[in-house]
């Protein structure tokens, strides 16, 4: 069985206002690698990290400060109402910046645009819990008591929407929201809605500063983080910032996610032009055998069915093992090409807001599943989509915060900071303001690598490869799991699935041969994962 | 306008003439990268259909969530 890696940040505060609390001062009980605060108000626990970004943690008397990043950016912003704080002092640098109060019985914590450290939250009993573990948040509560929200449920299953969360009183602190406690009343609040809603009454900028632009991104990150690898897929994103620095004469140690099979060798193809072309150390690649790699294998290794997040990641068994080599090679920081989806192609407002009327068009009209119940479809129908507002248009790339949640730990348990510097917010905004015309297809990045003579394999490929062969290679292991997990299924006792009609279904899918477009594997893992979690809430 | 260069008018299909020209100086980076954004500012210029078909086209499919747990290369 794995060690399990204790928690990066933890922190539990009463919210029974007591008198007699008043004037406890914050005690430092902190070891070799994790500061430790406590009083009778509460306790902090946060890694001791060096790196970039650097965490802090120090008391005076009753008040106690504590974050990662840049202190300063991170004061300001908690200083003042959030609907007045510049979105420059969220898009700056990153940080974390928390401020307790013990005497007063106050708690402040402000996040940045980029959310690099997820960061859950749950009240229950009288105290409230914030980790960036988010089955931490569970520790000693009567799990039967845990309350599942059905239309959370409903919006995941059908429309891999992850903005609310199975376990009533819980939620998510993401881009720019602040946390407070204020005599025992919790607020999570929202800021404005990011520059990008605004984009199009801009002027627009002309491509030919897109270099530039990019360079001064990619050279800023490289002295700010320090140590830093790459993690390098084949495809076009995330071979810029190791191609740039391999021509600048840096050290640019890689890793990638080696696929199996067919797409396995045209991936290898790419990373070996790659290699041809740009003096890559150590280009370690972390062979995805499905046997070894299977979803949930790391739940099996871990011998760990407990409660999960959603978003967890697929692949954490090898993500571990990229960590784990990286940390190995003195690296802190890993780049990663997260963002580039966003980053040069064209992006409306309809596509970015859950709730805009496309989309909830789309959702209404969908067809569902023969294998859920009249129950599941009144809930489909009844889904309220009036309150989702509160999730403002992000500083940054969409899809950049979910992936964060969801891959982040583990790399930022092993020391290493992940970093999307495609998806720094001010370049993001920057070239969302280039003429649409030029982000097409991811124009301009496909321009700027041919400058530079990457291989034309990576800025002009003839095939894409994705996970879809890798997973339909998974299907025994995920059919076993089914299995498993649907024989006398929760989701059925809940009156939401018919579990005959769906164990046809399922079967249907694991027996069918291989079809790239064929996506109901990714419906499956995600009824898996519901299922799994309404098991470990009983 | 000098010659418009297209990325298509650089030969991008053989390794020995990518060979030779590995040792690229920082400025021909620069000019080569704005080679092709004139090219394509003059092909904008003159091709309203061409300019209209690539913004009427949205490639970009937002996730909602991890690309990775999608049928998405990672990164």
């Amino acid at each position: 069985m794995l060690k399990r890696q204790p928690a990066f940040f933890e922190a539990t505060f009463t919210t029974k206002h007591r008198p007699s609390l008043e004037g406890g001062a914050w005690k430092n009980e902190s070891s070799q690698d994790f500061f430790i605060f406590t009083s009778p108000f509460g306790t902090v626990k946060l890694r001791k990290r060096e790196g970039y970004p650097a965490t802090f943690m120090r008391s005076a008397g009753t008040k106690l400060v504590f974050g990662y990043g840049n202190e300063q950016l991170g004061h300001v912003a908690a200083s003042q109402p959030l609907g007045n704080v510049p979105e420059e002092v969220f898009v700056q640098e990153e940080f974390l910046y928390g401020y307790a109060d013990s005497e007063h019985q106050d708690v402040v914590i402000q996040r940045d645009a980029a959310c690099v450290l997820p960061l859950f939250v749950r009240e229950q009993d009288e105290a409230v819990v914030l980790s960036n573990r988010y089955d931490q948040l569970f520790n000693g509560v009567d799990r039967q008591q845990v309350g599942i929200n059905e239309d959370a449920l409903v919006n995941y299953l059908l429309f891999d929407d992850r903005h609310y969360q199975l376990a009533i009183g819980t939620d998510v602190l993401y881009d720019r929201v602040r946390f407070t406690l204020s005599k025992g009343v919790i607020q999570v609040l929202y800021p404005n809605d990011a520059a990008i809603a605004t984009k199009n009454s801009r002027v627009e900028v002309h491509p030919r500063h897109f270099k530039d632009a990019l360079e001064a991104v990619f050279d800023t990150y490289w002295e700010r983080y320090g140590n830093v690898g790459f993690q390098v897929s084949g495809g076009l994103d995330s071979a810029t910032a190791p191609g740039y620095f391999a021509s600048q004469g840096k050290t640019v140690i890689a890793a990638s996610f080696g696929l199996p099979a067919v797409m396995g060798e045209l991936q290898r193809n790419k990373l070996a032009d790659m290699e041809r072309r740009f003096p890559l150390l150590n280009n370690f690649v972390i062979d995805l055998t499905p046997e070894e790699y299977f979803p949930f294998s790391d739940r099996i290794i871990a011998e760990h069915w407990g409660i999960s997040h959603e978003h967890q990641d697929l692949h954490q068994q090898a993500a571990i093992r990229m960590a784990e080599y990286f940390s190995s090679q003195g690296i802190t920081a890993m780049f990663t090409g997260v963002g580039g989806d966003e980053l040069c192609q064209n992006i409306t407002n309809d596509m970015i807001f859950p709730t805009s009327t496309k989309i909830v068009a789309a959702r209404n009209s969908m067809p569902l599943p023969e294998y859920v119940t009249e129950k599941f479809r009144d809930l489909h129908k009844s889904l309220d989509r009036s309150n989702q507002q509160d999730r403002p248009v992000p500083a940054t790339a969409y899809s950049v915060i979910l992936t964060n949640i969801g891959f982040n730990n583990t790399f930022i348990d092993r020391n290493v900071w992940p970093v999307a510097p495609l998806a720094d917010p001010k370049l993001f905004l920057y070239a969302q303001t280039i003429g649409a015309w030029h982000r097409h297809d991811k124009g301009l990045l496909r321009a700027y690598q041919f400058a530079r003579q990457f291989p034309s394999s990576i800025t002009h490929p003839e095939t894409l490869e994705d996970f879809s062969e890798f997973l339909h290679l998974c299907k025994p292991q995920i059919g076993g799991l089914l299995d498993s997990f649907f024989d006398n299924s929760m989701l059925a006792r809940r009156g939401l699935l018919h579990e005959s009609s769906f164990k046809a279904y399922y079967r249907d899918c694991i027996d069918a041969s291989y079809d790239a477009s064929d996506t109901r594997i990714l419906e499956l893992i995600r009824l898996l994962t519901v299922e799994i979690n309404l098991r470990a809430y009983q | 306008m000098s010659e418009v260069k297209t990325f298509n008018s650089y030969d991008r299909t053989s390794p020995e003439a990518s060979a030779e020209r590995l040792e690229l100086s920082e400025a021909e980076v620069a000019m080569r990268f704005g080679d092709i954004v004139e090219a394509e500012e003059a092909l904008a210029a003159t091709s309203t259909e061409e300019r209209e078909r690539r913004e009427a086209t949205a490639l970009y499919k937002p996730s909602q969530g991890y690309d990775i747990n999608s049928m998405k290369a990672a990164g």
